[in-house]
């Protein structure tokens, strides 16, 4: 198989604060390759080192086979990224900044041909209007746009979906997946949101405070062994209280009562353990969804120890 | 780096805060060549003092090139504000926009980017200083006619026949020039390290501010610091007014100029290659 981005022990210290730490991972080729992580995980730090915007502390990439220390002309000529939000020269009209970005990104299009780039993304009839009167979509759509105007092989959009309503959001996804299915496009695509990302990768990066948590094909990650069991108990401090007395490993998040991860197997015997301890029990919901499993995985901080001494 | 360069170009020109410096430096010569027109010969009898009463200084003594020298003077103290505004603004302006960074990701290298955006300004400059010319040349010259030049220094008039004056706005066009271009380096330089346009700005203004009154100030402690201030040397355009003109100084200081602009430069490449691109 072959890897258009090949990172290997990527590491970026901000004076004292490790933002990304010893980061590896591969992209193959033609695949919607999703990067997941919660806000302040490091997803725009490794992103912004994969564009040459910031300088890696250690490690090395690769993209499309080349060393991008050596061969940052080469390798940024054959990519194309939104970092956030498209920012564009809000005084300029949509034409003159694809006009911009085409030029700086070294293709030589005529004016009919842009005109035709902008109506790719429903922007044709606007060409003309300055972008300070253009709705967030619109710019988002604009940015798009001016990724794509050199016709690059790789795409990496950081957090695509921001701020956009949910006609905007399927707009981006159906672009994603045209892209990458039927121009052969590989694409990084990175977000908070599990659920933007789990209709469209092939294959998925999970980071939690700068390090790989997880990173494998969409449907094994949807299949995880471990699942997550939420309680809703008549008494949840003495439920939980018993729980942790008896090695039960309890989790909280999002205002759950009680969240506990566990094999599935395990599930029918923390049932008959609640009977038997007389624990009235209103509800036992074992949650198995990619989601779960991405904030089991990414709330580790918010563990609660079950073996205090 | 031409395309680069175009492109800088093209934006800068498309920004409303461009025309502030030429409608302020428009107004300030108008004002002046107006003043000339209703009350000129005032002001000269004012300037000459008891020299009239001395010399019998025949001919037109309030002419178009008198009143270009006094708009040059007036005004040669005022540009690098101007140009501070767009200067100051070519890499933090980016940044404060999130434009930076795309621009950072695109194929082009840091230097070359860079050197385009310092390339602009000074052009910038250039179109600045020559509307100067034209207007407060061109019009007072169509107002006030041509004769010889009269200009007073320190402790002399020096009175310059007609036919030589042309060639001393010429190369005091061009000193001046190396004099702004200067300005808009320092400028540059702090525009590498902001995130918005105002900081940079006001920190180049501050610089020009107090060199500048480091250089007007005559206490020797200050004294000792102005051959190092390149502000004493932005002054030394008058110098192709002087007659002969001590050309040994003048190049000196056009060297003292072209030193400084090369040290702000060399330091804006090399910090902005070393800049993490976090706006």
């Amino acid at each position: 198989m072959s890897f258009i981005i090949d990172v290997q022990g990527l590491t970026k210290v901000f004076k004292e604060v490790t933002a990304v730490n010893d980061l590896s991972f591969s992209v193959p080729k033609g695949e919607v390759y999703g990067f997941l992580g919660q806000n302040g995980a490091g997803k725009s730090t490794t992103i912004r080192m994969l564009l040459t915007l910031i300088q890696p502390t250690s490690g090395s990439v690769s993209i499309l086979g080349k060393d991008l220390l050596h061969h940052r002309k080469e390798v940024l000529q054959q990519t194309g990224a939104i970092i956030e939000k498209p920012d564009l020269y809000k005084y300029l009209t949509a034409l003159e900044n694809i006009s911009i970005m085409a030029r700086l990104s070294g293709a030589k299009l005529t004016k009919k041909e842009l005109v035709r780039q902008l109506e790719r993304v429903g922007l044709a009839e606007r060409a003309t209007s300055k972008v300070k009167t253009f709705s967030q979509g619109m710019k988002q759509r604009l940015g798009i746009a001016c990724t794509l105007v050199h016709n690059p092989q790789l795409i990496i959009l950081d957090e695509p979906t921001n701020g956009l309503d949910p006609q905007g959001i399927a707009d981006v996804r159906n672009l994603v997946l045209s892209l990458s299915k039927d121009e052969g496009k590989t694409i990084f695509v990175s977000s908070h949101l599990l659920s933007e990302i789990e209709v469209i990768a092939d294959s998925m990066l999970i980071i939690d405070k700068g390090k790989k948590v997880a990173e494998g094909k969409a449907e094994d990650l949807l299949h995880p062994s471990d699942t997550l069991v939420q309680l809703e108990t008549a008494n949840d401090v003495q439920t939980k209280i018993l729980l942790l007395a008896n090695r039960w490993s309890v989790y909280l998040q999002d205002g759950a009562n009680i969240v506990l991860k566990m094999h599935r197997t395990e599930v029918p015997a923390l049932n008959i353990f609640l009977v038997q301890n007389g624990v009235e029990v209103f509800s036992l919901r074992s949650k198995h969804s990619l989601e779960d499993y991405f904030l089991s995985l990414t709330t580790a901080n918010q563990h609660v120890d079950a073996y205090p001494n | 780096m031409l395309t680069l360069t175009r492109i800088e170009l093209f934006k800068i020109f498309k920004k409303a805060r461009t025309y502030i410096a030429f409608g302020a430096i428009g107004a300030i010569i108008i004002l002046i060549q107006l003043a000339m027109y209703a009350d000129g010969e005032s002001y000269l009898e004012f300037m000459l003092g008891n020299i009239n009463t001395a010399f019998e200084i025949e001919g037109n003594k309030l002419n178009g090139y008198f009143v270009f020298y006094l708009i040059l003077h007036t005004l040669l103290v005022h540009v690098p504000l101007l140009i501070c505004l767009v200067a100051g603004d070519a890499v933090a302006g980016e940044a404060n926009m999130g434009t930076l960074r795309l621009l950072v990701t695109k194929p082009i290298s840091r230097t070359g980017l860079i050197l385009s955006k310092f390339l602009a300004s000074s052009i910038y400059t250039l179109l600045l200083l020559t509307f100067m010319a034209v207007l407060g040349l061109g019009v007072s010259v169509a107002l006030f006619g041509v004769s010889d030049l009269m200009v007073q220094k320190s402790d002399m008039f020096i009175l310059l026949d007609k036919a030589d004056v042309l060639w001393r706005y010429a190369a005091a066009y061009g000193f001046a020039a190396l004099s702004m271009i200067t300005v808009a380096a320092v400028a540059f330089l702090f525009s590498v390290f902001a995130d918005n346009s105002i900081g940079p700005i006001i920190a180049a203004m501050s610089v020009v501010i107090v060199a500048t009154i480091l250089t007007t100030m005559d206490i020797p402690i200050f004294n000792a610091l102005k051959p190092y201030l390149f502000t004493n040397h932005m002054l030394n355009w008058k110098g192709f007014f002087d007659n002969p003109v001590d050309l040994r100084e003048v190049l000196k200081s056009a060297g003292v100029l072209v030193l400084h602009i090369v040290l702000f430069v060399s330091l804006a490449v090399y910090f902005f290659r070393k800049k993490d691109v976090l706006s």
